[in-house]
C-alpha cells in the first residue's frame, strides 16, 4: 500500500475522530469522505447496502465545531493565524497592536485570556506562565495549513485543563500533500515584506518530507493618545520540517520541528526612579523558540489502533521591563482506540508533561533605573502534569443515536486531581440532519503568575502627597488560587437544507464557579509596614508603597449564547458564508473582590459575512465583512473605564492565476476606516493602539 | 411507525452510500492512469470535473484538496459539456441521467489525444464511446473500460486497473 494513501490522521485528528467523526460539513461545505482513503480494491469491495460501518458523511459532531479549511485561509488574505480565526463563529479576536491579540471563545477575552486551549499538530502552545497564548510566536506557512478546527465549549474530557471555553486545533498538511516547491512573497503597507518558501520530496518508497522557511517584517501601528508610531513592528524568521513515513503498512510515523526567532515591538509607559519617572517608551521583545515532535500510529488490528506521541518545546521571551522568560516543555501521550466491542468506539489514554521555567527581570534596551513591571516568585519552577482519560461512543440505535461518555482525570501541582467529565448525545434522524446535546465540566488550573508576584503599578513622584523621594507603588499578590470551573450545557442542530445550503446552530449556557479574584488591602510603607494613612511616607528610610492584594476564587458567573453559521453555494461560482454570534454574560463578585474575567470584554453581537466569487475559473474575488459589537469595561482599570465602540470592517482580496501554479493577489484589509481600535491590553502600561487600513500584493509560485 | 421511518432512512442512506462509493472509485482510478505530458505535467493540480445532477458529483466534491498522484486534486462542477467548459479537466464524471448521454457520447468528450478521462454511471457509457462506465453488480460497484476509447484519448490505463475491470472494446 502506498504510504501516501494511509489515513494520515494526527493524534488530534484521531481523537477528534472519536468525538466528531468527520470535519463539520456545514462548516467546510464539503464532505470529508473516508472512502477516499481506501485502496481501489477496498473501494470495489465496499458493499453498497452495508450499514455495519459507521457512516462518515454529514457532520456527526456532538459539539460546536467550525472548520476553517486551507482554501478558506488562502481566500481570506490573512497573514497571521489570529486574523484567520476571525471567520469562526463564537470566537472573539481583538487586535491590540500589530503583534498582539486578545482571542477567546465565548467571552472573557483579553491579552491574557486563560480559558482557551490552542494546539498546533498536537502540540499545546498555551503557556503555563499565564495559561494563555503568546500569539506573536504561533505561526506556520499558512498555505501548509490543512485546516483549523475551532471547537467552542469545553473540550477538557479529551484535551484536559484550560479547554474551558474552547479548543483551537491547527493541523498542517501531511508531507505527501506538500510535494514540490512553493514560493510566496508579499509586500505592502502594514505588511512591509513577507516571504515563504517550501519544498517537499519523497523519502524513498516509504514516505515524504518537506522543509520550509518563512520571514516577515510588519510595520507598526499608531498610539491612540499621541498619534505617534506605536513601535509595535514585528519581525520574525522561522524554519522547519515535517516528514511522514510508513515503515510497514500498519505503522505511520510523523516527525516534525520548527525553529523561530524575532522581535515584537510595543509602546509602554515605563516607570523609572529618575526623572521624568514615567515615560512612553518603545520597547522590543526578543522572542525565540523551537520544537520537535514525533508521533507513531499503529493499526494493531482491523478494530484497534494506538498512537504514541512525544514532543519537546523550548521558548524564550525577553520582554523589556516586564519579564525575561525561558521555558522547556516535555510531553508524552499515549492513546489506544478500539472498536472490538460491537456498538462501542472506545478510546483511552494517558499523558505526562513537565514544564520548566526561569522568569527574571529584563533590562534589555531600556534606561537604567527603570522599574521592572512584574516580578514572579519563585523565579524558576518545574511543574508536572499527568492525566488519564477514557471516552466511549455508545451506539444506542445504529445510524441514529450515539451517546458519548468520557472523562479526564488530571493531576497538577497546584490543585491536585481534577475530574473533567462530559456526556454527549448525538441524534441523526437522517443523512442531512444532526441534533446534539452535551453537558460537560472543565477547569482552568492556576498558572505560574496566579500565585505569587509583584506588579509595579505606578510611581509616586517626589512632591506628590508631600513625599520627598520617588517611590514605587507595588501590588503584592499573595494567597491561594484554586481552579476555576465551568459546567457547560450545550445543544446544536446541523442541517443540510439543500445540496448547496447548510446551517449549523449551537446554543449554550455556561455556569462559572470560583473564578479567580483579587481583593486589595490597605497601602503600607516598605520596609516599615506602617499604613500610608498613618503618615509613614515621612518616616526616613521608606523605599516603596505596597498594596497587598489577596488572590482567591470569589466570583461566579454565567453566559448564554448562540452561534449560527450558514454556508450557501448560491451558484457554482458564488458562495456566501455567514457566522453570527450572540453572547450575554453576568459576573458576580463577592464583596470587594474583583475578577479580570469581565463580562464586557467580548461583544454581545458579532457578524461575519464572507463572499467568495469566481467570475472566471482563474480569478477569485473575495469580500469579507465583519461587525463587532461594543466592548465595555476592559480589565480592571485604575485610570477609568476603557471601552471600545462597535465597529464594521471589511477585507477584500482579488487573485488571478495567469498560468498553472502562479497566483497573483491584491489584498486590502480594514478597508472601511483609516484606523480603528479593537482591543486594549489589560496591562495598564501598554498603550492603546489604532489598527490601520492596509494593502499588500502577493505572488505565489508552485513548481 | 418507527420502523417505517427507519426503512425510509435506510433507503436514503443506501442511495448516498452508492454514490459515495462511486465517487471514491472515480478518485481512485486516477492513480492507475497515465496522462500525456501535454495534459498533465509539472506540479499542475489534477482537475476533477463533474457534470449533471447526481450524488456522485456531490460526493466527488469532497476530493478537492486531497493528494492524488503527488499532486493536489481540484474539483469543479461543469455547467455544460461545451469544449470551453471542459478545458483543463483531467477527469470528467458525467451523471448517468444527463440528457447528453441519451445517444452516443458527444464528440467534445472524444478528442483524440485530449487527455480527458471520461467516466459515467450510464449503463451503456463504455460501449458507446466513453472510457469508463460504472455499474452495479452483486451489491458492489464495478466498472468497465473501453480501452480503445481511452488510448485514442491519449490515456494509458495501468495493467492493475485492467485486471479489475471488464474490458468492453
Amino acid at each position: 500500500m502506498c504510504p501516501s494513501q494511509r489515513p494520515s490522521g494526527t493524534l488530534i485528528q484521531r481523537v477528534l475522530g472519536i468525538l466528531f467523526v468527520t470535519a463539520s460539513l456545514s462548516a467546510s461545505g464539503s464532505q470529508g469522505d473516508s472512502f477516499f482513503d481506501l485502496d481501489l480494491k477496498e473501494v470495489l469491495n465496499l458493499e453498497i447496502t452495508s450499514v455495519s460501518k459507521k457512516p462518515q458523511t454529514i457532520s456527526r459532531a456532538a459539539a460546536a465545531v467550525f472548520v476553517i479549511t486551507g482554501d478558506d485561509i488562502r481566500r481570506s488574505g490573512a497573514t497571521s493565524i489570529p486574523d484567520v480565526l476571525r471567520m469562526a463563529p463564537g470566537i472573539q479576536v481583538g487586535q491590540i497592536s500589530n503583534n498582539s491579540w486578545a482571542i477567546s471563545a465565548r467571552g472573557m477575552d483579553g491579552r491574557f485570556t486563560n480559558k482557551l486551549l490552542v494546539l498546533i499538530d498536537g502540540r499545546s502552545v498555551y503557556t503555563p506562565t499565564f495559561s494563555g497564548v503568546y500569539w506573536d510566536v504561533q505561526d506556520a506557512v499558512l498555505a501548509d495549513i490543512e485546516r483549523i478546527e475551532v471547537i467552542r465549549g469545553p473540550g477538557a474530557a479529551l484535551w484536559g485543563a484550560n479547554a474551558v471555553n474552547g479548543v483551537i486545533n491547527i493541523i498542517t498538511k501531511s508531507a505527501a500533500a506538500t510535494q514540490g516547491g512553493m514560493i510566496e512573497a508579499a509586500a505592502g503597507t502594514t505588511e512591509k515584506l513577507a516571504a515563504s518558501a517550501r519544498y517537499g520530496g519523497k523519502l524513498g518508497d516509504v514516505g515524504h518530507w518537506r522543509v520550509y522557511a518563512k520571514g516577515f517584517d510588519r510595520n507598526g501601528s499608531t498610539v491612540e493618545s499621541t498619534g505617534a508610531s506605536g513601535n509595535d513592528s514585528w519581525q520574525q524568521q522561522r524554519a522547519g520540517f515535517r516528514t511522514d513515513f510508513a515503515i510497514t503498512p500498519r505503522d505511520a510515523v510523523t516527525l516534525q520541528g520548527d525553529y523561530y526567532d524575532g522581535r515584537s515591538g510595543e509602546s509602554a509607559r515605563l516607570n523609572s526612579l529618575s526623572p521624568p519617572y514615567n515615560m512612553l517608551t518603545g520597547t522590543s521583545q526578543k522572542v525565540s523558540g523551537g520544537n520537535l515532535l514525533g508521533r507513531w500510529q499503529r493499526d494493531v488490528s482491523a478494530t484497534d489502533s494506538f498512537t504514541f506521541q512525544g514532543y519537546f518545546d523550548h521558548t524564550e521571551r525577553d520582554w523589556p521591563a516586564h519579564l525575561s522568560e525561558v521555558r522547556n516543555t516535555y510531553d508524552i501521550d499515549f492513546q489506544y482506540r478500539t472498536k472490538r466491542f460491537t456498538g462501542h468506539d472506545l478510546v483511552m489514554g494517558a499523558g505526562y508533561r513537565v514544564s520548566e521555567d526561569r522568569m527574571e527581570a529584563s533590562n534589555q534596551g531600556i534606561p537604567a533605573n527603570t522599574l521592572s513591571f512584574v516580578t514572579i516568585s519563585p523565579s524558576s519552577a518545574r511543574r508536572t502534569l499527568y492525566s488519564v482519560f477514557i471516552q466511549d461512543d455508545i451506539t444506542l440505535f445504529p445510524q441514529e443515536l450515539v451517546l458519548t461518555l468520557g472523562t479526564k482525570l488530571e493531576h497538577n501541582d497546584y490543585t491536585g486531581y481534577e475530574n473533567q467529565p462530559n456526556a454527549r448525545l448525538l441524534w441523526t434522524p437522517s443523512e442531512t440532519s444532526t441534533f446534539w446535546w452535551s453537558v460537560a465540566r472543565a477547569v482552568r488550573t492556576p498558572s505560574r503568575s496566579d500565585t505569587n508576584g509583584y506588579v509595579n503599578q505606578a510611581i509616586l513622584q517626589p512632591g506628590a502627597l508631600g513625599n520627598p523621594t520617588p517611590r514605587p507603588l507595588l501590588l503584592a499578590g499573595g494567597g491561594q488560587v484554586g481552579s476555576e470551573a465551568v459546567v457547560a450545557y450545550e445543544a446544536g442542530w446541523k442541517q443540510q437544507i439543500l445540496a448547496t445550503l447548510s446551517l449549523d446552530l449551537a446554543l449554550f449556557h455556561n455556569e462559572y464557579k470560583e473564578l479567580r479574584t483579587a481583593v486589595f488591602g490597605s497601602a503600607v510603607c516598605q520596609p516599615s509596614g506602617l499604613p500610608v494613612s498613618a503618615g509613614c511616607l515621612f518616616l526616613p528610610g521608606q523605599t516603596s508603597i505596597l498594596y497587598p492584594f489577596g488572590v482567591g476564587n470569589r466570583a461566579s458567573g454565567y453566559s448564554n449564547g448562540m452561534e449560527l453559521s450558514v454556508d450557501w453555494r448560491a451558484r457554482p461560482d458564488l458562495r456566501f458564508q455567514l457566522a453570527w454570534s450572540e453572547l450575554r454574560m453576568g459576573i458576580k463578585e463577592e464583596g470587594t473582590s474583583f475578577t479580570t474575567d469581565s463580562e464586557e470584554s467580548a461583544p454581545r453581537h458579532q457578524v461575519v459575512l464572507r463572499t467568495a466569487w469566481n467570475p472566471r475559473t482563474d480569478t477569485d474575488v473575495d469580500v469579507w465583512f465583519r461587525r463587532v459589537g461594543a466592548l465595555g469595561r476592559l480589565g480592571t482599570d485604575t485610570q477609568g473605564t476603557v471601552s471600545i465602540p462597535a465597529y464594521n470592517e471589511a477585507d477584500m482580496r482579488i487573485a488571478w492565476r495567469p498560468s498553472t501554479g502562479v497566483e497573483l493577489a491584491l489584498v486590502g484589509r480594514n478597508l472601511l476606516h483609516k484606523q480603528h481600535k479593537e482591543f486594549t491590553s489589560e496591562l495598564l502600561d501598554v498603550q492603546n493602539m489604532l489598527i490601520e487600513r492596509s494593502v499588500f500584493a502577493q505572488l505565489k509560485w508552485k513548481f | 411507525m418507527a420502523a417505517l421511518l427507519l426503512s425510509v432512512n435506510l433507503h436514503a442512506e443506501t442511495i448516498q452510500r452508492e454514490d459515495r462509493i462511486k465517487a471514491a472509485l472515480v478518485f481512485k482510478l486516477v492513480k492507475f492512469v497515465e496522462w500525456p505530458t501535454s495534459a498533465l505535467s509539472g506540479n499542475m493540480p489534477l482537475q476533477l470535473c463533474a457534470y449533471g445532477n447526481s450524488g456522485v458529483a456531490e460526493a466527488l466534491a469532497a476530493a478537492d484538496g486531497k493528494p492524488a498522484r503527488d499532486r493536489t486534486a481540484r474539483f469543479r462542477k461543469l455547467d455544460s459539456l461545451a469544449t470551453a467548459e471542459i478545458k483543463g479537466c483531467h477527469v470528467l464524471f458525467i451523471a448517468g441521467g444527463a440528457r447528453e448521454l441519451l445517444n452516443d457520447v458527444p464528440p467534445a468528450l472524444r478528442i483524440r489525444g485530449g487527455g480527458l478521462l471520461t467516466v459515467s454511471d450510464h449503463p451503456e457509457f463504455a460501449r458507446r464511446g466513453g472510457m469508463i462506465g460504472l455499474s452495479q453488480g452483486e451489491n458492489k460497484v464495478k466498472f468497465e473500460i473501453n480501452l480503445r476509447a481511452a488510448r485514442e484519448g491519449g490515456l494509458e490505463p495501468g495493467a492493475s486497473l485492467l485486471e479489475l475491470a471488464t474490458i468492453v472494446d
